[in-house]
């Protein structure tokens, strides 16, 4: 039977006809929709505000966990995991410990940390991004991309050294190729990298609800391993810049929002999005609203 | 008796769906463990797939069962102190190392139903380790040298690559696991590194 003959059989007809009111006409809901609905926030603006929280909460745990802890007689190690080692984690592995749950969630929000001069030379920037890096170390400025193969955008931040615990740590390394590292100097790279061009409000707050519960979790690591010291220190809600003190899961995420929420609140409201008064962000405008 | 047919006939229904052998640590596991139906009926599924090739959707969809991804092997197995957890393989700088070996998926070396638990190379450290320098190196021969070498199949001699076996790494050469003792490890039919483990699957759930 030939093609045409084919269309002409009445029966022929009849299945297409079925197919197409199967397929078409009386069509069913369409399969979750993918819609993003009201007004869309570039992607580099989400980025950029993750990544001042970022930093703000790198800062907490590096100057007032790392820095003033150790002055008080905690301990923090690079090899923390080890059974036999009771330490901290050190500030990069803070940040892992952060990405690596951000990867865990279902929002495809990645986090990362390199350098040209890492003490690990596993985490040496290769490739294009070794290219932005060095860009960056001239011009100092966050480098915007897309990684072809998987799809992603991708956003460089300098990771510039801002508390000292980061530089002594760095210069007194036995492996670290640098030892001259001082207060300002950019010492890496924080990338971050999404899928989408575009986040919807909701997709925004629920970006930073999760880098904070990453840090949460993070620092709930961290004090699996400080809590070894609690016969020397109190878990409290004081600081070791108060004294012998490991400020509890709770105390470190109050901190927490209210050293992010004045810079965040404040760069959602230049953003000019109609706010759904999300419950997400309820505790985070709250706390902005009481330190305005 | 009609509790032990059905459960005759679902371990049946498994065994003849199942293209192989379940791998060490997952015999107890239902098939929808890991196999979930996708969201919706087959003709929205088939519509939802029309209208991407059409261009009106931007992403196709599963059809009948959701693809098998990374986020459910997580869900049971985490392990917060990974050693090369697959998000870093995300990071621009591993685009070669995707190119080659797709390390950012846990599918990539982890296999199902294959009759063998970890069906790759022993040597694919090679792809993002070339640049390895250890200044105060405590093994007797230096990490650089073996690079040099490129003797890529000593690597897991020595280290267990997700870093969850409770052990001392060994420092010295002549003592690491050989490539025989590897590969029946990656076949699943022995244990090389040590049965105690940091985190044990579905322990640790956040």
């Amino acid at each position: 039977m030939s093609f045409s003959n084919l269309l002409n059989s009445k029966f022929t007809l009849f299945v297409l006809t079925i197919i197409a009111i199967y397929l078409f006409i009386d069509a069913p809901p369409p399969l979750g929709t993918e819609l993003k609905t009201g007004k869309l926030i570039p992607i580099e603006s989400a980025l950029r505000i993750l990544n001042k929280e970022n930093e703000i909460i790198r800062h907490l745990y590096t100057k007032e966990i790392v820095g003033h802890g150790k002055k008080q007689g905690l301990k923090f190690d690079e090899n923390w995991e080890r059974e036999e080692i009771h330490a901290g984690l050190l500030p990069a592995q803070f940040l892992r410990m952060t990405a690596n749950y951000l990867q865990r969630s279902e929002l495809p929000l990645g986090l990362f940390l390199g350098s040209n001069e890492a003490i690990n030379k596993s985490n040496l920037f290769e490739g294009a991004q070794l290219r932005q890096y060095k860009e960056m170390l001239t011009d100092q400025k966050p480098k915007f991309s897309y990684i072809e193969d998987i799809s992603r955008y991708s956003f460089m931040f300098p990771d510039v050294a801002s508390v000292k615990p980061c530089i002594s740590c760095h210069n007194k390394h036995k492996e670290s190729p640098k030892t001259d590292w001082k207060i300002g100097d950019i010492m890496g790279a924080t990338t971050w990298i999404y899928p989408d061009k575009t986040v919807t409000y909701d997709e925004l707050i629920t970006m930073i609800s999760l880098l904070h519960k990453g840090a949460e979790y993070a620092y709930s690591q961290a004090l699996l391993e400080l809590g070894y010291f609690e016969g020397d220190f109190s878990i409290a809600h004081k600081w070791p810049r108060e004294g012998k003190f490991i400020p509890s899961a709770e105390e470190f995420a109050k901190e927490l929002r209210l050293r992010t929420a004045p810079i965040t609140f404040s760069s959602i409201e230049q953003l000019n999005v109609p706010q759904n008064s999300s419950p997400t962000l309820v505790p985070t405008i709250e706390l902005a609203l009481e330190i305005k | 008796m009609f509790g032990f047919i059905s459960y005759s006939s679902a371990e049946m229904g498994a065994w003849i769906h199942s293209p192989g052998k379940i791998n060490l640590g997952h015999e107890k596991l239902a098939c929808n463990a890991c196999h979930e139906k996708a969201e919706g009926s087959y003709r929205q599924q088939i519509q939802a797939n029309l209208q991407y090739l059409i261009g009106k959707r931007k992403l196709p969809t599963d059809i009948g069962h959701k693809k098998v991804r990374s986020s459910m092997c997580l869900n049971c197995h985490k392990n917060p102190k990974d050693k090369h957890p697959i998000y870093r393989f995300l990071e621009p700088r591993f685009t070669e190392a995707r190119k080659k070996i797709a390390p950012q998926h846990c599918q990539s070396c982890h296999f199902e139903h294959q009759n063998i638990r970890i069906p790759v190379k022993v040597n694919f450290c090679k792809h993002c380790h070339q640049k390895l320098r250890i200044k105060k190196d405590p093994i007797d021969v230096p990490h650089h040298y073996l690079v040099k070498l490129k003797q890529w199949k000593t690597c897991l001699g020595c280290h267990d690559f997700h870093g969850n076996h409770i052990m001392k790494t060994n420092k010295e050469i002549d003592n690491r696991y050989k490539n025989e003792e590897i590969r029946q490890y990656f076949k699943g039919e022995r244990q090389i590194y040590s049965d105690k483990k940091q985190y044990k699957a579905k322990d640790n759930v956040i």
